[in-house]
């Protein structure tokens, strides 16, 4: 393994930038952004290590956002995404650089090469970071993350380590606000790349389907738990918003449904356009596998179910009674 | 061929109950399982069995993970190696010994993790691991196929998509990719009556204190904000409305 060496000059803050269709990505733009503000605090510089083939001239897109410096890596071999190219790449940039802070996109990209590179220079990394700042006096990342979801946070300190990378979610500095008078400068590196085979080749699209696939390309689901009341009420509501119907754990118990059709932690996780919850509760368990539903509507006998918090539309009354109500609005 | 299959243990979640407001998470039932994204991993590679493949499954953590491992037998491996840590440990760490204990039970033609545990869903062991024992990693694959001395793998990306590479190499397996099948009950006896499960210490393969040391470390816990009550909706008339506004129901 390989260690970074550092000197006590103030040091930097890289972003790995990312391209589409030969565009910066936006996330690229907001990390270098969010680098930024570090450095000014820090008293760093912001550098970008922007890889591709033609991509010299984004590097100018990158200065007001943040830059100080923007190193090109510019090769048709890095055209496409290759993880053994890029990690060569910037592996043999890091080498000779030695970055003591690194962002990644927590993107695809990122998530193949920061931890391959984390490990080949023993760099602390923290994942997937929902907040992230440089903290001055343990000059460290502290990153925050999400557990189970977004049940709850941890935060991750990268403390002791000499170098510190993190890859980052979109959204975590926010929209950038340019400068359009700030300027910076381009350095053009030279890779040797002719060593290197990539190793995965690409054979091309392929059709193919996840197992459990019914419920969660489902654009409704109609969701029953212990205190529904009538199930059959329920059932007949899915079939007339022609949606599919499922169920917490617990009303397995109860004979609602089978074990292919219940969602949480355990069973599927789905994300329908609407989610009707009649009689759950809504404990962890459950809301795990609902949450990325688009409108949740809760329906629910008490007012303390956790299940109504986790609603767009809540209301607290007998759910077969509502069920039947709603069916009724439907079918006039 | 010999397949390695690295499995996480994980709290149930199912024995959480997080209070937003107190600022704490409340562990009701310390219970642990297989991670949804190992077990997937263990369903893959028990597909190979009927091509001979020797199956390992290895873990890291202290006593309780002996469970977890047993299920793995009951779920097709025909080892398992519990790697003995009472410490707190990071990707890296885990990366490093995995590889050690790799390089350790040799002629290893495969290794499956889980792509993203379900409690930090970090998905760094897979990349490093490969980083560790130089080889190829493909991350986010819903099925692989073998073909003498390459794999084919079906992975996410923004469809699906093919890609190849030749073994030994690691891949990493998504949580959705399992298909709900149970262990049979007769391993499942066996694990737990016949079968053992090896026991290994951190300190068997001569790595390094640096090597040992995690270099990202959890500070705390924190919470969002407690969740806002959605509207109240008085009655299915209203709903229905809202739903209209909302656009999520036309006049159908």
């Amino acid at each position: 393994m390989t260690r970074l060496t550092f000197s006590d000059a103030p040091h930097d803050i890289w972003i790995v930038a990312e391209t589409i269709d030969g565009q910066l990505t936006p996330l690229t733009k907001e990390l270098t952004y969010g680098a930024r503000m570090s450095a000014d605090m820090m008293g760093f510089y912001v550098k970008v290590a922007l890889l591709g083939s033609n991509v010299s001239e984004l590097a100018a897109e990158l200065f007001p956002v943040g830059a100080d410096r923007v190193y090109v890596i510019d090769d048709a071999r890095l055209k496409d995404f290759s993880s053994d190219m890029w990690t060569q790449a910037l592996s043999d940039l890091f080498a000779a650089q030695s970055p003591e802070f690194v962002l990644f996109g927590a993107t695809s990209i990122g998530a193949a090469i920061a931890p391959r590179l984390a490990q080949r220079f023993g760099a602390g990394l923290i994942s997937n970071c929902i907040s992230l700042k440089i903290d001055d006096f343990d000059r460290c990342f502290i990153g925050r993350r999400n557990v189970y979801g977004d049940e709850y946070y941890e935060v991750m300190s990268t403390a002791g380590s000499k170098s510190h990378f993190a890859t980052v979610l979109p959204d975590t500095f926010g929209e950038p606000y340019p400068d359009a008078s700030r300027s910076g400068e381009v350095e053009n590196i030279e890779v040797d790349l002719n060593q290197i085979v990539e190793r995965v080749k690409s054979l091309g699209s392929t059709p193919y389907e996840l197992p459990h696939k019914k419920l969660k390309q489902a654009r409704r689901i109609v969701s029953v738990g212990r205190q529904v009341g009538d199930v059959e009420v329920a059932k007949s509501l899915a079939q007339s918003l022609r949606a599919e119907f499922a169920g917490a754990r617990e009303s397995i118990d109860e004979g609602y449904i089978d074990e292919d059709r219940v969602i949480g932690i355990t069973g599927e996780r789905v994300a329908p356009e609407l989610y009707i919850a009649l009689g759950i509760r809504g404990d962890t368990q459950h809301l795990f596998g609902m949450k990325d539903a688009r409108y949740v509507v809760a329906v629910y006998p008490e007012s303390d179910a956790p299940m109504l918090k986790h609603a767009d539309a809540a209301i607290v009354d007998d759910p077969a009674k509502v069920a039947k109500e709603l069916m009724q609005l439907l079918h006039k | 061929m010999r397949i390695i299959v690295c499995i996480k243990q994980i709290l149930d979640p199912r024995g959480l109950t997080v209070n937003r407001k107190a600022e704490k998470v409340f562990v009701n039932r310390e219970e642990y399982l297989i991670d949804p994204a190992s077990k997937a991993a263990l369903e893959a590679a028990e597909s190979f069995k009927g091509a001979n493949a020797e199956v390992i499954a290895i873990s890291i953590g202290p006593a309780r993970v002996d469970e977890a491992l047993r299920e793995a037998m009951a779920r097709g491996a025909d080892r398992s190696i519990l790697i003995r840590s009472d410490e707190p440990l990071d990707a890296f760490v885990v990366a490093n010994l995995l590889a050690a204990a790799i390089d350790k039970i040799g002629d290893v033609d495969l290794v499956l993790c889980g792509d993203r545990s379900l409690d930090t869903a970090c998905g760094e062991v897979a990349p490093r691991l490969a980083e560790a024992l130089n080889l190829p990693s493909i991350l986010n694959a819903a099925k692989i196929e073998i073909k003498e001395d390459s794999l084919t793998a079906t992975v996410r990306q923004s469809g699906f998509l093919n890609v190849e590479s030749k073994l030994p190499a690691v891949v990493a397996i998504m949580a959705e990719a399992f298909t709900g099948k149970h262990a049979s009950a007769w391993r499942l006896i066996d694990a737990y009556k016949k079968w053992s499960v090896e026991t290994w210490s951190t300190s068997d393969f001569g790595l390094s204190a640096e090597d040992l040391h995690p270099l990202a470390t959890k500070k705390e816990v924190a919470f969002p904000p407690e969740r806002q009550f959605g509207t109240q909706v008085k009655n299915a008339k209203e709903l229905m409305m809202m739903l209209k506004r909302e656009r999520i129901m036309s006049n159908e």
